[in-house]
């Protein structure tokens, strides 16, 4: 037992330490420049370049009927704001070569004896091949065009009807099922919406886990830790020097999100943000601890990376249903997903942020937070002290 | 000629010996399609079923019954909560128990009867607003389907007319029928791997030399720089071959897509785009100096690759302003070529126009990449 073991924590050597890093973390302008960056070029992509809502499907319309009806479906579609109208295909070659090329994602046929079929009341067809590559949009697409038809269909049925029956029976307006949606938490269904607390998850785990552990195998490799080792500075003292200004940082990254997502994203915080501060705070930990025991099995910096973003990062980012959600995996790669803060994190500030709800109804998650940043806490700070005390 | 082709197949040879030793790279080439295949083919590559569903049937008729289990049955939602009050929805959906709620209102088998028309309330969680676009567009199918039957079987009984719809709709899906997603995806999954392996590998590769100061040593030996650059190439060039052939295997064997063009074409039409990458990759080892901003520059030069190429975020849906940028992003022409063989059976006369961009797009980046390393070298 040294003299220093034998003491307690000495604020001013923390405070040395944590000079030191400070010092340290500015040298390395690359890096600090990457961690605000990150955030900020993933909202401005979010922000105003990747949307889910699909509209302007482009579509090719091949009418073979040349007839007013005709052309007042193919009003119809154009009008309905989802598509956006490529060309009028002259044969179905062009149909072909539209959808092989990419041109349009979607293209609806008429036949030749629409308005005439129409006229004598006898059912006709429409067809309307979609472009399933992708198939989320192709699902969209399809509903689309299925909506746009239907609607044609009730819009001359009756009138058809009724004048076959000779005008005797009343005729409905309207579909019959009219389905009413209301999307909550995210009525314009903005990406950028859910896109912030994701970001925020990944930006901790890069500030926390991979910077933090950088920061500490540095020593190792440059050798400078056996100096601090001979020091009077303690293990404790060195790591929780070291752990601050990152602390710091990822705070300063957690208001920039915060802010920038409600200035110019117009991101609303529905619930609490206190709750918010608390619980990044605990994840925060988390990702320390993710950093600190990457630290104890590392030796060199390039090790130190791979680890960092193989335990931290990618299941942050793959596994949280940041991007992706989580109940379509298979069940494996589910159950993977509970072993990592991740998605407990994300649901939860998820949840503040668009729901607006707040501990009373998201207690599980950030139990199941707290357990695991005490866990991996524990583990990392007796490893840290086992390996350097 | 020869004394130079000698000289490339000697810089090839020390190439595929380093990387054979080098424990960490030669991981990372076994590894990378491996985790690649797992992340597209599984985490990302989902397709939206089992729903959470809740429904809530004030109604508790025949008719809305029917439409209940019309909704069911379509396969993409699973009931994941009982609802009896319109209050239950509220906390189902902040606690995402469901992702999903229907509410019947109890005049819906009566107004269906009187043919006035009955309406469905449907809150979808938005939070992720790509699987709510989904659900609600699940949603709306269903309904247009069963509000047409049930329109047409009444009129039907009512005037002695056809049992069908006037006009109804055929839709039918090219390309990809049961609308796999994973489909989309194993294209994706040999342009990412093409442009780490080409891009990252080979500007490391080459900054591994400068950071060992072993650089100086190669441009003093009779070796000129366009041969050197060559010969560290060539072994990158055959890695990404490597990796097409890996996830064509496995998207055959593994995933179970087929492809419907022609493979020839296929590994006709990726040299070109790994020409690009090559440049992409040269390009980033002359403003970097050491293996790690190679790596980070390399990841920087992929970045927008990947977000505005179309690979996972549909191109018509981006603002005009975003969508004229992407013209100039080079995996946008690849991956139009790989979907198309992959997918659509698409051949040269339907690919022509992106081969010709991204052989022009190769050249030139290739051309300003040595222009800059040579410059650097003297």
């Amino acid at each position: 037992m040294t003299a220093a073991a034998r003491r307690g924590l000495s604020w001013r050597t923390i405070r040395a330490i944590i000079r030191r890093e400070i010092t340290d973390v500015r040298r390395d302008r690359r890096s600090l420049l990457l961690t605000f960056l990150y955030p900020i070029s993933m909202l401005l992509m979010y922000g105003y370049g990747i949307r889910y809502d699909v509209d302007n499907v482009p579509l090719t319309i091949l009418d073979y009927d040349q007839t007013p009806e005709s052309r007042a479906l193919a009003e119809q579609l154009v009008r309905s704001g989802y598509f956006h109208l490529v060309r009028f295909a002259r044969d179905e070659r062009q149909v072909e070569r539209d959808l092989t090329t990419d041109t349009s994602r979607a293209a609806v046929i008429i036949p030749v004896d629409f308005a005439d079929r129409i006229r004598a009341g006898v059912p006709v067809t429409v067809q309307a091949l979609i472009d399933g590559s992708d198939a989320n949009t192709a699902t969209i697409a399809q509903s689309y065009v299925l909506a746009v038809v239907a609607r044609y269909a009730e819009s001359i049925g009756p009138r058809h009807l009724l004048a076959a029956s000779g005008g005797t029976v009343s005729v409905p307006t309207g579909l019959p099922i009219e389905l009413k949606s209301r999307v909550w938490y995210n009525p314009e269904l903005k990406s950028v919406n859910f896109i912030v607390p994701g970001v925020i998850a990944v930006i901790m785990m890069i500030v926390g886990a991979i910077m933090t552990a950088l920061s500490i195998v540095k020593e190792k490799e440059r050798g400078t830790i056996e100096q601090i080792l001979v020091s009077p500075i303690r293990p404790t003292e060195m790591m929780l020097g070291k752990i601050v200004p990152y602390v710091i940082l990822a705070f300063v990254d957690l208001m920039i999100i915060v802010t920038a997502g409600y200035f110019i994203f117009e991101v609303p915080i529905k619930g609490s943000l206190v709750q918010l501060a608390l619980l990044s705070l605990v994840y925060l930990t988390a990702s320390l601890g993710l950093g600190v025991f990457v630290s104890t099995i590392a030796d060199t910096m390039q090790t130190a990376m791979i680890a960092a973003v193989f335990i931290s990062l990618l299941p942050s980012v793959l596994l949280s249903g940041f991007v992706f959600p989580l109940e379509n995996m298979p069940v494996a790669i589910r159950a993977i997903s509970y072993c990592f803060p991740g998605r407990y994190f994300v649901t939860a500030i998820r949840g503040i942020y668009l729901k607006g709800v707040g501990l009373e109804v998201l207690w599980p998650q950030a139990l199941m937070l707290l357990l695991f940043t005490a866990g991996i806490v524990w583990l990392s700070a007796s490893r840290f002290n086992e390996k350097l005390g | 000629m020869t004394a130079s082709l000698s000289r490339i197949a000697h810089v090839v040879w020390k190439e595929v010996i380093q990387i054979g030793r080098d424990r960490r790279m030669f991981g990372l080439i076994l590894i990378m399609p491996l985790m690649e295949l797992i992340i597209f083919g599984y985490v990302v590559a989902t397709d939206l079923t089992n729903i959470e569903l809740a429904v809530c049937d004030y109604d508790r008729s025949a008719q809305s019954r029917t439409y209940v289990d019309q909704v069911l049955r379509s396969g993409y939602f699973r009931i994941a909560a009982p609802c009896r009050t319109i209050a239950d929805v509220n906390q189902l959906l902040d606690r995402g128990r469901i992702k999903v709620a229907l509410v019947i209102p109890p005049d819906f088998s009566a107004r269906i009867k009187r043919q006035q028309p009955a309406e469905v309330l449907a809150a979808v969680d938005g939070s992720n607003s790509n699987t709510a676009m989904i659900a609600a567009a699940y949603l709306e199918q269903i309904a247009v389907t069963q509000a047409v039957d049930v329109q047409f079987a009444d009129h039907g009984r009512a005037v002695g007319a056809a049992q069908h719809p006037v006009v109804a709709l055929e839709p039918r899906v090219w390309f990809n029928p049961e609308l796999r997603s994973v489909r989309f995806m194993v294209p994706g999954i040999i342009c990412v791997l093409i442009m780490e392996s080409l891009v990252i590998l080979t500007a490391i590769a080459i900054v591994k030399e400068k950071e060992r100061g072993t650089m100086e040593q190669l441009i003093v030996t009779p070796i000129r720089p366009f041969e050197l650059i060559l010969g560290k190439a060539i072994p990158f060039v055959g890695l990404g071959y490597v990796n097409v052939t890996v996830v064509l295997l496995a998207g055959t064997y593994w995933f179970d897509v087929d492809i419907s063009g022609s493979v020839p074409l296929l590994y006709a039409l990726t040299g070109l785009f790994i020409l690009t990458c090559l440049g992409m990759g040269l390009l980033a080892s002359t403003i970097s100096n050491t293996q790690q901003q190679a790596s980070m520059t390399g990841q920087f030069l992929i970045l927008p690759n990947m977000f505005f190429s179309g690979f996972m975020f549909p191109i018509a849906s981006m603002p005009p302003l975003v969508q004229t940028l992407t013209y100039i992003i080079p995996l946008r022409y690849y991956i139009t070529i790989a979907r198309g063989i992959f997918l659509k059976g698409a051949g040269w006369s339907e690919l022509k126009d992106e081969a010709g961009i991204l052989l022009v797009y190769g050249i030139l980046i290739l051309t300003v990449a040595s222009l800059s390393f040579r410059k650097q070298v003297r």
